[in-house]
């Protein structure tokens, strides 16, 4: 039934230069070609990017396997903010989570599937966050670089990669309540290095 | 008569009944690579040899080897149907599967690799007859042309080494027949191609070797150009009555193309010999008897 | 945002994974929201025609139909299962009707004195109807192009065969089961071997003409016997049924079954 009524669902008409929303609504319509495009577009930089989080190319290139084939499923669930073009924060959202749970799936065989969550693009909120990490402020490298191995991976995993506290315990595996802390302490030192 | 046993197609004597009446009579052919054009008015015995070529018919007596292998064998049956692409005349599908899926079911009957390469086959002659956006269409959405060259698609899957094909342009438009020709020449440099038509225009454009069939016996066999040959100085074209019993038919300009099979003569004072086609030639053989308008 | 963009040098860097945690950081930040940029990454095209390949064995492929789906979960081959589920409409139409047509010899039955004759007379012939409508020219449209392929002629013939045989005996043992005078489960199935034994001589006959035309030669035969018998017996020809008929029945359907499997494997 659910097959009929994406057969169904009015195909827009889109090509290689079409925008990310105008491909997601023809995936939600049941169109593979639309699916490669988006496939062509992004998964080279979020393969990149999977690359820095996980050094296991196969693990990687299953994880956006599993990337595509939830876009594929969960295409309609996708909606833009107004005026965004661009679906690139959603798809790493659905991209990191896979990762995880690839990562849980090789290192817990035991432990069933991950409960799934509906994927959310990272909010505003964390647009106040992710000034911290703008490379074209001359002073954050330095600021970065003055934090220990362990705050950056904790900065790296909330607010660059948008994963909620427990997720990144888990990839990062430490406790969730170590996460919150060095995430804060990680947070007051660059602000200070930058407000200074 | 030579004896290789070589050459993908051999039929000695082959002959077909159907109760008392022969639709094949004594058939001698070798078919080698390339695209073979088989001719021959309706009930000339075409399709009956086709079916016998695509082992669904086996025939009443006489000697028939495919691929080097006796169809009258089951297992060697077998090994000749994994290398034959077959699309026969009036081919008929179940209307409610969806293009892919038809072909699909075809690929498994065929034993085409597992999942994964079988749909990789399909989506490739998809792609090939022009169906690939169509493939999720059911089969009863189709155009005529269409199911055409879905069963086209359904011959080409797994590359065979002998393509058979009975009447395959009818239902094409002109630009889908070119690309079926470009298609079928592209092959033929691999496979044996035999193609049984009405359509003149196809066989001057693709084969290398013609055999026509009359009353199910082989009245020629040989190359194109040797079939003109024989036509050279029976074609006129002038003005004027041409005659009684010869074929004739008018051209826009108003005078008469004329084909005189028997006289070498020309049919009247202004007629002048002209270079004749292939058509002409076929139309010769198979005497033809018709007038204006044909 | 500021102007600030990757060279291509940082890009190609950042891909290769030589560029450090922090930069790397920065990259990433930017990334996110600068689809100019992201396009710069150099793309592994063989990568990605493998990805796309994977991706779309899995997203394009022809949808499986109810049955397809159910016999695959049965535990069959997948490439059996479709070639099972491919049947042509009069199959189809074959077992609708049979569905309905035991209904009726139920409700007679139930009803009517003597209403399980209809039932009795019509169980072993069910089958044969379905055999003659599942397989030839004439009968399947797509003949003629799956009559030239590997898998047909004795192969497909056995599946389809199954594809009638299966769903056949399950419907008549239901309704035999339903029966006002079953008692035990032998009561339910005295149509079995009468039923295996026309199926497979009709499979013997088919392989001499069309197997349509063979089931009715079988059918006719069956019920020419059915008339001879109760011509010369006392008026109801429940004697086929009975036990030493049975063995009877056995001895025949091995038989057949055995000139069967000796003509496939001369062949």
């Amino acid at each position: 039934m659910k097959l009929l009524r994406r057969a169904r669902r009015r195909v827009p008409s889109y090509g290689p230069d079409s925008a990310d929303p105008v491909l997601l609504t023809a995936i939600a319509a049941g169109e593979a070609e639309a699916l490669e495009i988006l496939h062509r577009r992004h998964a080279p930089w979020l393969r990149a990017r999977l690359n820095y989080r996980c050094s296991d190319p196969d693990q990687v290139d299953a994880a956006l396997q599993e990337t595509f084939l939830a876009v594929w499923k969960s295409a309609a669930s996708f909606t833009p903010r107004p005026g965004d073009t661009d679906a690139g924060a959603w798809l790493w959202t659905i991209a990191i989570r896979q990762l995880i749970s690839q990562l849980r799936k090789r290192a817990n065989r035991w432990i069933g599937e991950l409960e799934t969550e509906p994927y959310e693009t990272i909010g505003d909120a964390s647009a106040e966050d992710t000034v911290l990490l703008n490379i074209e402020h001359g002073p954050l490298g330095a600021a970065l670089h003055s934090l220990s191995p362990e705050l950056r991976a904790a900065i790296q995993a909330t607010i660059l990669d948008g994963l909620t506290v427990r997720e990144a315990a888990q990839i990062l595996q430490i406790p969730e309540g170590t996460v919150k802390t060095r995430v804060m302490r990680a947070k007051a030192r660059l602000r200070e290095a930058l407000t200074s | 008569m030579s004896l290789t046993l070589t050459g993908p197609v051999r039929l000695r004597g082959v002959t077909r009944r159907y109760g008392t009446r022969a639709a094949l009579d004594g058939v001698d052919l070798d078919l080698g690579p390339g695209v073979t054009g088989l001719l021959g008015r309706n009930g000339a015995g075409k399709t009956t040899l086709m079916r016998c070529l695509a082992t669904d018919l086996d025939p009443t007596s006489g000697e028939l080897r495919l691929l080097g292998r006796d169809p009258g064998r089951t297992t060697e049956r077998t090994e000749i149907r994994r290398r034959l692409g077959y699309l026969p005349q009036n081919p008929d599908f179940y209307p409610h599967f969806t293009a892919f899926a038809l072909l699909d079911y075809m690929a498994v009957l065929k034993e085409l690799g597992g999942r994964r390469a079988r749909h990789d086959e399909v989506r490739r002659v998809l792609r090939q007859v022009g169906l690939y956006d169509r493939r999720h269409s059911r089969v009863r959405r189709l155009s005529g042309g269409m199911r055409q060259r879905l069963a086209l698609a359904s011959a080409l899957m797994g590359d065979p080494d002998l393509l058979l094909l009975d009447e395959p342009t009818v239902g094409l438009d002109p630009e889908q027949r070119i690309r079926f020709r470009n298609l079928v020449s592209h092959l033929a440099t691999r496979s044996t191609v035999v193609l049984s038509t009405h359509q003149i225009e196809d066989v001057a454009a693709l084969c290398g070797h013609i055999v026509c069939l009359d009353g199910g016996r082989v009245v020629f066999d040989g190359a194109p150009g040797d079939l003109v040959d024989r036509a050279r100085g029976h074609v006129w074209e002038g003005t004027g009555d041409p005659g009684i019993g010869l074929t004739s038919w008018r051209l826009p300009d108003g005078r008469h193309r004329v084909l005189t099979p028997e006289t070498a003569g020309a049919p009247g004072p202004s007629f002048t010999a002209v270079e004749p086609t292939l058509e002409d030639a076929y139309l010769l053989l198979i005497g033809v008897s018709g007038t204006e308008g044909r | 945002m500021s102007g600030w963009h990757l060279t291509p040098a940082q890009a190609h860097d950042y891909a290769a994974r030589r560029t450090d945690e922090i930069t790397a950081m920065s990259v990433e930040a930017h990334l996110m929201h600068c689809p100019p940029c992201r396009s710069m990454l150099p793309a592994d095209e063989e990568w990605l025609a493998d990805g796309w390949a994977s991706l779309r064995d899995v997203v394009d492929r022809p949808r499986r139909g109810v049955v397809e789906t159910l016999l695959s979960h049965t535990g069959l081959r997948a490439e059996t299962a479709k070639l099972l589920a491919a049947t042509p409409r009069l199959y189809q139409a074959w077992l609708g009707s049979t569905v309905v047509v035991l209904i009726a010899a139920l409700a007679a039955a139930h009803t009517l004195p003597r209403g399980s004759l209809m039932f009795v007379f019509l169980a072993p012939v069910v089958p044969l109807v379905g055999v003659a409508l599942a397989y030839g020219r004439g009968i399947d449209p797509a003949h003629t192009l799956a009559s030239v392929t590997p898998m047909a002629g004795q192969r497909l013939l056995f599946l389809r065969t199954c594809a009638v045989l299966v769903p056949a005996l399950l419907l008549c043992t239901g309704a035999g089961l339903l029966l006002p005078h079953t008692v035990t489960a032998w009561d339910a199935i005295f149509w079995l071997l009468p039923a295996l034994t026309l199926v497979s001589g009709s499979l013997l006959l088919g392989r001499m003409m069309h197997l349509s035309v063979a089931s009715g030669v079988v059918g006719g035969l069956w019920v020419l016997g059915l008339i001879l018998v109760s011509l010369s017996g006392q008026g109801v020809p429940l004697g086929v049924f009975a036990p030493q008929a049975q063995m009877w029945w056995g001895v025949l359907l091995a038989t057949l079954v055995g000139a069967l499997v000796f003509r496939v494997r001369v062949a």
